[in-house]
């Protein structure tokens, strides 16, 4: 199954097995919000399609369905999740050949993206990732009492791209 | 090839050092151009966004790639590429200062003779093994003034701690004697802050808020800080940094003459049968441009200045500007970030808001000499900071070694603590050693095909006693604070770094420096070199402030010069 609203032209079952990857990372099978309700996968498909990405990526998601196959003899997407960990596990650490774990890292650095960065480039979506952690958002000002000790956080969570035009109107006359 | 008309003075970079000068230089009367390799930038580009600022570094992009230096540990080694796409280096009026954390420190007076003090207190014996450290050719009292200037120019904040001799307990009373007050109060602290200002006073230290080059309130028409938690790796997008692009250059341009030319990246020195400099060659929009001036003054990031220099060949000069005696490259120093996080369970630090100006530092540990836990004597100590404006997802990516570092629970250690994470560090001062040094790369190029500048860097035994050092302090300044874990990054050699000293160092003599007292090459009356290239040692405390009052001296010579 492809990523919904990927256009990074990777094909369906490339999108399904970073899917998988990028949802093991950040699961979401604790009640709480993880990679799936973050869409943090569409981000990181489309980041794997940059033409300088996408062999280190397409490398990965091949040496880890290759594992897959040997250990358990099926698809890395059909794995169980404890059964998915134990090959990430292995190629964090270099084990599945030149390039996994520079893989893991690449794609762990990209669901982090994707989960807790703005959501103008795709992920976060409706700013799950922010709530989770208890980020209340980018501002243009902070007031003084929001930096005392354990002050509660207030106002609008906001998308850069919704302060971008605040910035230009306040800008504007100098 | 065209040839443009000349000047009496072309600036090469318009950021913190090149900016500044040439904003001085067209103030005093002189026909001056700025050749800029970046854009003006707008404040829109500043919006808070941090996969675009931090993890990609999109204003830093072009100038990381088009200058990366190569890297080696060592001469018997072969450079491999690098690739720190988050340096925090950036092309543009205003340069690399634009997207720093901006803290203002003035030298210690001790920082201008650490060879002098070295062999006072051990002789040679005390002088670091392989190393060429060397007494700066001036001394505090003598940049003091210009300290002053620049603080005065931007509206620097801070809190004097030694006014006159009368030392303020406010303030750093382990500071220079200052000529007068900081123009600006210092920003304001934050609960964060406050708690490591307390817990220094119960170890017994001196906590004072440390001077920024961020306006605390608006300033000769200038804007103040917003405290909105995106000034690192990020321009400021109501302009409330000490930037030459704010008012300086636009005054200069508007009322002096200055002509400012962006997208122009200078790719040598031009020099005439005499051995002077004539002027510049310089690319815009693909064509090569030359320009004629009577005086150069040369003012990028510490990498470029000696690539530059290196890439200048002549008759005169078969071995590179001003390099007649191979200093060019030679002395080339980097601090070592000694960063560590603390976990104050329960407790919303907001570390994320606010700006790294905000900052609670100590002097007590910046001594040429200290004494690291084994007893051994260690050369250069350095200020112990703790400060806000930490990027979110900086903070997501640095979870201790404690937690896993992907799955549920890394997942539920984020939810829980992210919010209660600070941090403290320290940069201790420098030792420049014969090994490490700057040259042109053999094989690697830039896009256009010239040379990378290489690195060969490495760190020695007393690198690694100061680490040693300065953790045992910073672990102490945390636990003391209420910290209930703490951890820090692998602490190694920063090969790359935006603190990046030497390559043309000042001195007096010729043998084993390539700019005398006043910033002037010995060997080419007519180019002036400005930057951290320039410093002998660096001390330990953040580079940018020395460098903009160096420059003011430097400019001040160059103008006298020139007139006469």
């Amino acid at each position: 199954m492809a990523v919904e609203g990927s256009d990074g032209g990777l094909g369906a079952a490339f999108e399904a097995a970073i899917a998988a990857v990028v949802e093991r990372i950040l699961p979401s099978d604790d009640g709480t919000p993880g990679a799936l309700e973050t869409r943090a996968a569409h981000y990181v498909c489309a980041v794997a399609a940059n033409p300088s990405l996408r062999s280190l990526y397409s490398d990965g998601v091949a040496r880890i369905d290759a594992r897959a196959g040997e250990r358990f003899g099926r698809r890395f997407t059909e794995l169980a999740g404890d059964q998915q960990d134990e090959i990430l596990r292995a190629a964090e650490a270099g084990e599945l050949g030149p390039g996994t774990s520079a893989f893991f890292e690449l794609a762990r650095v990209h669901t982090i993206e994707g989960s807790f960065g703005d959501p103008r480039h795709g992920g976060n979506a409706g700013m799950a990732g922010w709530k989770l952690v208890g980020y209340p958002g980018p501002r243009l000002e902070i007031g003084a009492h929001e930096q005392a000790l354990d002050a509660a956080s207030s106002g609008p969570m906001l998308s850069a791209a919704e302060i971008e035009p605040e910035i230009a109107a306040r800008t504007a006359a100098r | 090839m065209s040839a443009g008309a000349g000047c009496d003075v072309v600036v090469v970079g318009l950021g913190a050092a090149g900016g500044l000068a040439a904003g001085l230089l067209a103030r005093s009367g002189l026909d001056v151009v700025g050749l800029e390799a970046g854009p003006w930038h707008a404040p829109v580009e500043y919006a808070p966004d941090e996969v675009a600022s931090v993890m990609r570094n999109h204003l830093g992009a072009a100038k990381v790639n088009d200058e990366i230096p190569t890297v080696r540990g060592g001469p018997e080694q072969v450079a491999a590429p690098t690739y720190p796409a988050g340096l925090l280096m950036m092309n543009g009026v205003g340069g690399s200062k634009v997207h720093s954390g901006q803290l203002s420190w003035r030298q210690l007076p001790r920082t201008f003779e650490t060879r002098s003090q070295l062999l006072a207190a051990g002789g040679e014996a005390a002088i670091p093994t392989g190393s060429t450290i060397a007494d700066w050719p001036l001394r505090y009292d003598e940049l003091e003034p210009y300290y002053a200037r620049v603080e005065d120019l931007y509206g620097i904040s801070g809190q004097a701690g030694n006014l006159g001799g009368t030392l303020d307990p406010r303030g750093n009373v382990f500071e220079g004697s200052r000529s007068g007050p900081f123009p600006l109060p210092p920003l304001r602290p934050a609960g964060f802050t406050q708690l490591m200002h307390g817990a220094a006073e119960q170890l017994g230290w001196n906590p004072f808020p440390a001077a920024a080059s961020i306006r605390s309130a608006e300033y000769h028409g200038m804007s103040a800080c917003t405290y909105c938690g995106s000034c690192l790796y990020n321009g400021c997008w109501t302009d409330a940094k000490g930037l030459p692009s704010s008012k300086l250059i636009p005054d200069a341009i508007a009322e002096h003459g200055l002509r400012a030319i962006t997208g122009a990246r200078v790719v040598r020195i031009d020099v005439d049968a005499d051995g002077r400099a004539s002027g510049v060659t310089y690319v815009l929009d693909g064509q090569e441009h030359s320009l004629s001036a009577r005086a150069v003054v040369l003012g990028t990031f510490t990498y470029e200045n000696t690539r530059l220099l290196l890439l200048s060949k002549g008759r005169a000069f078969p071995n590179g500007l001003a390099n007649g005696t191979g200093q060019v490259g030679r002395h080339y120093m980097t601090h070592t970030l000694i960063f560590r996080f603390g976990l104050f369970a329960g407790t919303a630090l907001h570390s994320w808001t606010g700006t790294p100006g905000q900052t609670t530092a100590l002097s007590d540990f910046d001594q040429t000499l200290v004494t690291a836990p084994d007893g051994a004597q260690v050369v250069g100590g350095g200020p112990l900071m703790a400060g806000m404006g930490n990027p979110m997802l900086l903070s997501v990516l640095s979870t201790p070694p404690s937690v896993a570092r992907w799955g549920t629970s890394w997942k539920r250690w984020l939810a829980e603590n992210l919010r209660s994470v600070g941090f403290a560090y320290a940069i201790p001062d420098a030792v420049p050693y014969e090994q490490n040094r700057l040259d042109l790369d053999p094989t690697h190029v830039d896009r256009t095909g010239m040379p990378l500048v290489r690195v060969t860097f490495d760190h020695f035994e007393n690198e690694r006693r100061q680490i040693a050092f300065m953790t045992a302090k910073l672990q102490q300044w945390l636990s003391a604070a209420g910290a209930s874990e703490q951890w820090q990054p692998p602490i190694g050699p920063s090969p790359i770094s935006t603190h990046s000293y030497g390559g043309t160092r000042m001195g007096d003599d010729p043998q084993t420096s390539v700019v005398n007292r006043w910033g002037i090459a010995h060997e080419v009356p007519n180019l002036a070199i400005v930057g951290a290239s320039c410093f002998p040692t660096p001390g330990g405390v953040n580079p940018t402030l020395t460098v903009e009052a160096l420059t003011w001296r430097t400019v001040e010579h160059l103008i006298a010069t020139l007139q006469n």
